[in-house]
């Protein structure tokens, strides 16, 4: 990374979105790392891929089956078939609908196809070790989970020959329950995750820039501690942020002078500062701020925000 | 005053070594742990702990947010190769054969011995029923199930259809019974998530449909007939519902009484062990599918249908009660 890349715009990663759901979990290290849930959205579409990838398959053997007969598409040709191919059909199907999403995480080792282009992976709900298991006990669960609700849907008459309507009203309801489930948990599970005890987060994309406070100028601002005494960590974060930002935004170069305005009046810095030097007079100021700031947070004195104590 | 901060100082030292890492990860994250060299192996987990160090120390001296969630992301993904899913498809199903499928079975025994009694339960309910009324017959067994074989067939009839030859095709029949017992043995365990009362209702009501079947010959004198036609695929089947069942209940088992643990941590203990005995389930099935399927038509010799159940009898007890060694260890 060369120091003269800048962030994208939106700075994504750099802090965790407001509002994102979030689990945390504590590594065999004895590290509390914090993981961001998947969104509904998101694990939707990763499972309408691996989804439509299992038809595929299915629709594309039976294609390569019918051709391997002729061609000759015709009503009789299903009694007409010798029995092992109908047998091995058979096996192939039910092979393939019950093990498909566990074939698929098993290779990804925790991604599925769908996972991986949604940027989304399974982890263990409590950060620890997660073997073949967890997986195979998420993926089995998708037979009430998917499968079932699915056969109720489609041919009700079929699983159900001569079922009175209150099961038919039952059945419904217990689907309806199902599609919610995830989004009343308070933790986006599915049923397989509760009994897996695994949970689906997205895959951390964060890069590092460099770093702001890196002297970039031989002579340096003298702030003193009167000066930084009146911001906390997280008027620092905004000013991280803000800094990082693409410098090509509209506008950016305004909000930079309007702000170095702003800290100049709140801090008591009494210099006079040209408008073209205000970035690197926020620079200055990051840097002796977080110096200020860390010192306080290694004496166990924080200061957390502009608000907070002296 | 030094001019550059402690922070920035740290992450000097300590950058190369985090980046080596996460190249390290990139690769194996796309490729698999076997795209690391034997040097880079053993590096990995060494590097992994200096992120781990390196993160907490950043939490406890460092403002710079960028920094603080970059490492932690590194941290987690490092975490997941270090500590995910290595195993090979292969490797896995040899550790689920010997050691898994036991000690699964050692951990949910209860529920497993549970369901067992419960199936017996069912099967005794069904014989005394059909005894004291053999009208009762009809109302426990769906007529499709008897195929004719109802109190109202001559006992001829019920011999002949014990000993019936190839009539079916073996093979779609076999995959038919293979595909259809392992469906309801997959609901027998995913059910128990509604707290186990779809399993039970599920290992009576068969236990009840074979116990009426059992008294109808038994009534005719063609008991001995029945358990040579039954046995040898009835064996690894029913072990099969018993597990699947006790599967279903220790589900159940972790949502009614979860214990100190807590319930998610309970449901996932019992979720991942039960999931275990499903797949040994699954294959007991696959076993029992072609015996019924193949052998049972194939075979009309009481004397070998007998030798058959033993054999099949002890391959079961034999792989299901094998000795939980401990698992070879793979770093």
């Amino acid at each position: 990374m060369s120091p003269a890349a800048t962030p994208p715009a939106t700075a994504s990663g750099t802090l965790s979105a407001p509002g994102a759901r979030s689990i945390t979990v504590v590594v065999p290290e004895g590290v509390a790392l914090t993981l961001e849930l998947g969104s509904l959205g998101e694990r939707a579409y990763a499972f309408g891929v691996d989804f439509l990838l299992l038809l595929g398959v299915l629709l594309g053997g039976l294609a390569l089956v019918l051709l391997a007969l002729g061609g000759d598409v015709t009503v009789g040709m299903l009694e007409a078939m010798p029995g092992w191919v109908l047998a091995l059909g058979w096996l192939t199907v039910f092979l393939l609908r019950t093990g498909w999403f566990l074939l698929l995480e098993l290779a990804g080792r925790g991604r599925s196809v769908g996972k991986r282009l949604a940027g989304l992976r399974v982890v263990d709900a409590r950060g620890g070790p997660m073997g073949v298991r967890a997986l195979v006990a998420r993926n089995l669960m998708r037979e009430v989970e998917l499968w079932l609700p699915l056969g109720l849907l489609l041919a009700p008459e079929t699983l159900m020959p001569d079922a009175a309507p209150w099961l038919r009203v039952l059945s419904s309801v217990w689907v309806l329950g199902l599609l919610l489930f995830p989004a009343l948990h308070p933790s986006g599970a599915r049923l397989g995750d509760l009994v897996a005890g695994t949970r689906v987060v997205r895959a951390p994309r964060v890069v590092l820039w460099p770093d702001l406070a890196e002297p970039h100028a031989s002579v340096q601002r003298p702030f003193l501690d009167i000066h930084l005494k009146v911001y906390g960590e997280a008027e620092l974060a905004a000013l991280e942020r803000l800094l990082r930002m693409d410098a090509r935004l509209p506008g950016h170069q305004a909000t930079l002078v309007e702000l170095s305005r702003l800290v100049r009046a709140r801090t008591g810095w009494s210099h006079d500062e040209r408008p073209e030097d205000a970035e690197p007079f926020l620079r200055d100021f990051y840097a002796a701020q977080r110096r200020h700031l860390e010192d306080r947070l290694r004496r166990g004195d924080r200061k957390r925000d502009k608000h907070d104590g002296s | 005053m030094t001019l550059v901060l402690r922070s920035t100082q740290f992450r000097r030292e300590r950058e190369a070594a985090w980046r080596e890492l996460e190249a390290l990860v990139v690769r194996v994250e796309s490729g698999g742990v076997r795209a690391l060299t034997a040097a880079e192996m053993l590096r990995l987990p060494s590097l992994y702990r200096g992120v781990v160090a390196s993160l907490s120390a950043a939490r406890a001296l460092s403002l710079d947010e960028n920094l603080r969630s970059w490492l932690e992301a590194l941290a987690t993904r490092a975490c997941l190769v270090v500590h995910g899913v290595h195993a090979t498809p292969g490797s896995s199903l040899r550790r689920f054969l010997h050691p898994g499928l036991q000690q699964a079975l050692r951990a949910l025994a209860g529920p497993v011995l549970l369901a067992a009694a419960l199936l017996l339960v069912g099967g005794l309910a069904g014989y005394g029923l059909v005894a004291r009324d053999p009208e009762a017959f009809y109302a426990i067994v769906p007529e499709g199930l008897a195929s004719g074989r109802t109190p109202a067939a001559s006992t001829e009839a019920l011999r002949e259809a014990l000993y019936a030859g190839p009539g079916t095709e073996p093979a779609p029949f076999a995959s038919f019974l293979f595909v259809n017992n392992a469906r309801v043995g997959l609901l027998c365990f995913a059910l128990g998530i509604v707290v186990g009362l779809p399993t039970v209702l599920l290992l009576l009501g068969n236990g009840l449909v074979l116990g009426a079947f059992v008294q109808l010959h038994v009534a005719r004198g063609l008991g001995a007939d029945l358990l040579g036609w039954l046995l040898p695929h009835g064996v690894p089947e029913l072990t099969a519902v018993a597990l699947c069942g006790g599967a279903g209940l220790a589900l159940g088992r972790a949502r009614w009484m979860p214990g100190r643990q807590g319930r998610s941590h309970a449901l996932a203990e019992a979720g991942r062990s039960a999931a275990v005995l499903v797949m040994g389930a699954v294959l007991l099935l696959a076993v029992a599918g072609v015996l019924e399927g193949w052998f049972r038509q194939a075979v009309t010799d009481i004397g070998v249908r007998y030798g058959m159940a033993a054999v099949s009898t002890a391959a079961v007890a034999a792989w299901l009660l094998a000795p939980r060694t401990p698992p070879p260890e793979r770093p």
